[in-house]
């Protein structure tokens, strides 16, 4: 047995041998380009083969089931990675019936207006679900016209008019003008388009491959047409439209070249599409294709063609707009961050400088001199005296930017992406922003000194203000906060966690909070208006109250909401509705170390231990009615709290350029509390009546069934957790908004 | 496993350029890496000829059902390689 497989080791090597030879003379032949002997030298070249189609049929004959042959070197696994010759799916190479049946595409073919508008709007779809993150291949690149745009000319049908007469009486119809005009435009400025937004995407600020596919797959997309040459073609044609398109036409195609025109002149204006969809319901003629799905075969990939479903014409444009909606296409969010700061500038003109001074006075509403120190000092440089304490302190605070700049414009890039990425990069940054923390609060020390600030008098004893390591906790919480609230999101957390997890929150919000009302005291301070007048003071204080005010009321909120949901969970699991799973290979305290792991190398605040958890949420002593009814409570205050924030001033929250998206959040947040209030109202009834059987003695059977443990309500009180996982609380917007109003300054 | 004279035979073309018909007419050339009782064969390094066209396809694995001629590379035949 060992004898024949040295040999064909042997042999096989010099089967080896041999294919070496074989490039040796192949490159030999290529560089004296004699393709006659080539062709010649090649067929001599090529092995010898001998038929084993039979002997195949006669050895498999005798394989066991599940038998292999195989080479060593090759597994199942490498098996598995093989492409199914004959499988529709995978083989790009087999003919299908519907390719048989297939006219090959006709670029000549004169396409009545509606046909050119259907296209155009097939194009359009192809566009957006390009958006979604299929690739080209599958997407835009099966328009065939896309691939021939440049042939489009008038030559191009000139002869077919001179030749024939039936087709210049059709010609009478349908003017060429519509294909090699309208319609040229048209491909050509969603090309550009395309152009456009894989220049963009190149820009890195996004993932690719993560949300958008930018393979090109080696197809020109005609770079180095010029944009400009493009908007020509579009304002040609829309000239021509105006003059000669038929009256309907006029109206809706004509819309189609203006969209694409604003995108090709990167128009901030929201496009008001005109659904033009029903007007140009005309089917493409089953004779002329100019799309082909499969374009795809002909294209060099290394992955094969995933199931892909066009976008309905409706979605499409909703993918177009909804920048708010939960999956923001990865353009815009690519947009938004190139927008918002590119080349060290937000939006383009405002210093990071200028934003960290407003946003930290928005906020904390520190001493004025703070950030108009370094103003002064560049007033006075030739030559006049220098405020020694000024100059320190404009020294204090460009340290202080310095070091904010990176953490703060992270984190708006971050709220830029999806929201699976969003959590894992907050999770990165947050030891960031620990650091600046740490590092502000060195500064404030030194400020106060230079300032002479005088400490608070409270009942824990003396307070300073740290008015910029305040700002920079304030983030760091919000950060922690989403952190955990995006878990909910992605659904990373079992049911079973769910006490955790709120519980923690409810600590993080309460230190929030408390931070807060701290940051709140320090602002109202009037003696600064008093003392100290040579170092002048902002005129007001105040307007920094509300928002903070605003920002309170919505922890608070949000702390009731999680205290709420906590505690039915716990009152669930007394009655025994909620039955954590027994997990063998789970451990508590593990878990609970590796949910928190981020905030363990945190200095403030104080990471909790799992002995604390246990501790409190040990309710032993607690009846189960006092759970609902707290928690009843909970949500009756949390509802209180969120319809006074909506009664509140657009302006005094700060919400001015997005108060109908932060009004939205917080009804959603508002129908999670009523839909509890309403559920637990109904538990807290049908409890009491368990809890008294004695007056229901006589009818024993039926308020048993009605109201024993087992029974009741169980699955509604399940819906409302289920509820309150779907709610996003999302402060995108909130943090956005800083941004607009910079940019309307 | 059972292990014949032809079995044994099967074993000693691994790793020799194969050659396949498919029910379509197509034809790929490649080298033999596997073959099981379905005579489902993956080849390795392939190219796929359709008439004159010719493309690279890589590992691929051919279904016995659409298996219509198996060529193996005969060395007894090719005298130049040896």
């Amino acid at each position: 047995m060992a004898a024949p497989t040295t040999s064909t080791n042997d042999l096989s090597q010099e089967g080896l041998n041999a294919s070496i030879d074989f490039t040796q003379v192949n490159l030999s032949e290529m560089s004296l380009a004699e393709t006659q002997n080539h062709n010649d030298i090649e067929s001599l070249l090529i092995p010898q083969y001998k038929e084993i189609t039979s002997f195949l049929d006669e050895v498999v004959d005798e394989f066991e089931i599940g038998q292999l042959v195989h080479l060593e070197s090759f597994g199942l696994y490498d098996a598995m990675s093989s492409i199914e010759i004959m499988d529709p799916k995978m083989d790009s190479g087999m003919i299908l019936d519907s390719d048989l049946n297939k006219k090959p595409f006709e670029i000549k073919a004169q396409l009545k207006p509606e046909q050119v508008l259907w296209i155009m709007d097939r194009l359009f779809i192809c566009e957006m679900t390009w958006h979604t993150g299929h690739s080209l291949s599958q997407t835009l690149f099966t328009c065939m016209y896309l691939h021939y745009v440049p042939e489009l000319k008038p030559e191009l049908f000139s002869n077919i008019t001179d030749t024939s007469n039936d087709i210049a009486d059709l010609n009478a119809e349908t003017p060429i003008e519509f294909v090699i005009l309208v319609l040229k435009a048209y491909v050509m400025g969603t090309v550009k388009c395309c152009q456009l937004v894989l220049d963009e995407m190149a820009k890195g600020n996004v993932y690719e491959e993560e949300d958008f596919a930018t393979n090109k797959y080696g197809i020109s997309i005609y770079e180095d047409f010029p944009e400009s040459q493009a908007i020509k073609l579009l304002d040609d044609a829309e000239t021509w439209m105006e003059q000669y398109g038929g009256p309907w036409i006029r109206l809706h195609a004509q819309n189609q070249i203006s969209i694409a025109m604003k995108l090709l002149n990167g128009s901030q204006d929201e496009i008001n599409v005109n659904n033009t969809l029903d007007l140009g319901v005309e089917v493409e003629g089953g004779n002329i294709p100019s799309f082909d799905p499969l374009i795809n075969r002909k294209l060099i990939s290394q992955t094969p063609p995933r199931p892909i479903r066009l976008l309905s014409a409706q979605e499409r444009f909703l993918t177009y707009h909804a920048a708010q909606q939960p999956t923001p296409c990865a353009f815009s969010r690519s947009l938004l961050q190139s927008t918002v700061y590119t080349e060290n500038r937000i939006l383009g003109k405002i210093s990071v400088y200028q934003l960290v001074k407003d946003s930290v006075t928005e906020l904390t509403n520190p001493p004025y001199v703070y950030f108009t120190a370094k103003n002064e000092m560049d007033i006075l440089t030739n030559g006049a005296r220098i405020d020694e304490a000024k100059y320190k302190i404009s020294k204090l605070i460009h340290t202080f930017v310095d070091s904010t700049m990176k953490p703060l414009t992270d984190y708006y890039r971050i709220l830029c992406h999806n929201r699976s990425r969003q959590r894992r990069n907050m999770c990165k940054v947050l030891a960031d922003w620990d650091l600046l923390q740490e590092e502000s609060e060195h500064l404030d020390i030194e400020l106060q000194s230079i300032i002479k600030e005088e400490p608070l008098k409270t009942d824990e004893g003396q307070s300073y203000s740290f008015h910029l390591s305040s700002w920079v906790y304030h983030h760091k919480l919000i950060l922690m906060e989403e952190i955990l609230f995006l878990g909910f999101e992605l659904e990373l957390y079992g049911n079973h966690e769910f006490v955790m997890i709120y519980w923690y929150l409810d600590y993080l919000l309460g230190v929030h909070c408390q931070h807060l009302e701290r940051i709140h005291m320090h602002a109202t301070d009037d003696r600064k208006f008093k003392k100290q007048k040579s170092l002048q003071y902002a005129p007001s204080s105040l307007s920094t109250v509300p928002l903070i005010i605003s920002y309170q009321t919505f922890v608070v909120a949000r702390q009731d909401i999680c205290r709420g949901i906590r505690r039915i969970i716990t009152a669930l699991q007394k009655t025994g509705h909620f039955k954590p799973p027994q997990l063998e290979f789970d451990n508590e305290s593990t878990r609970f170390w590796h949910r928190f792991k981020v905030y363990r190398t945190l200095g403030s605040p104080t990471m909790l231990t799992f002995q604390e958890l246990k501790e409190m949420t040990q309710l032993d002593n607690i009846t189960t009615l006092d759970l609902f009814n707290v928690s009843l409570r909970n949500f009756q205050s949390a509802r209180t709290s969120i319809e006074s924030l909506l009664s509140m001033k657009p302006s005094d929250t700060r919400m001015e350029y997005c108060h109908a998206e932060f009004i939205k959040d917080l009804r959603a947040m508002l129908r999670v509390c009523i839909a509890n209030i309403v559920n637990l109202l109904k538990i807290i009834d049908e409890f009491k009546s368990i809890n008294e059987p004695n007056k229901n003695q006589d009818n024993d059977g039926e308020s048993n069934k009605k109201g024993h443990p087992s029974t009741f309500e169980d699955p509604k009180a399940r819906i409302q957790i289920i509820k309150i996982r779907r709610v996003r609380f999302d402060f995108i917007w909130k943090d956005i908004r800083i941004l607009i109003r910079l940019m309307t300054i | 496993m059972v292990d014949t004279p032809k079995i044994q035979l099967l074993r000693s073309y691994l790793n020799l350029k194969a050659k396949i018909t498919a029910s379509d007419g197509r034809v790929f050339i490649g080298t033999f890496m596997c073959i099981d009782k379905y005579k489902n064969i993956i080849l390795s390094q392939t190219e796929e000829f359709r008439s004159s066209e010719k493309r690279f396809v890589g590992l691929v694995m051919i279904p016995g059902k659409h298996l219509v001629k198996a060529e193996i590379e005969d060395l007894d035949l090719s005298p130049q390689y040896t």
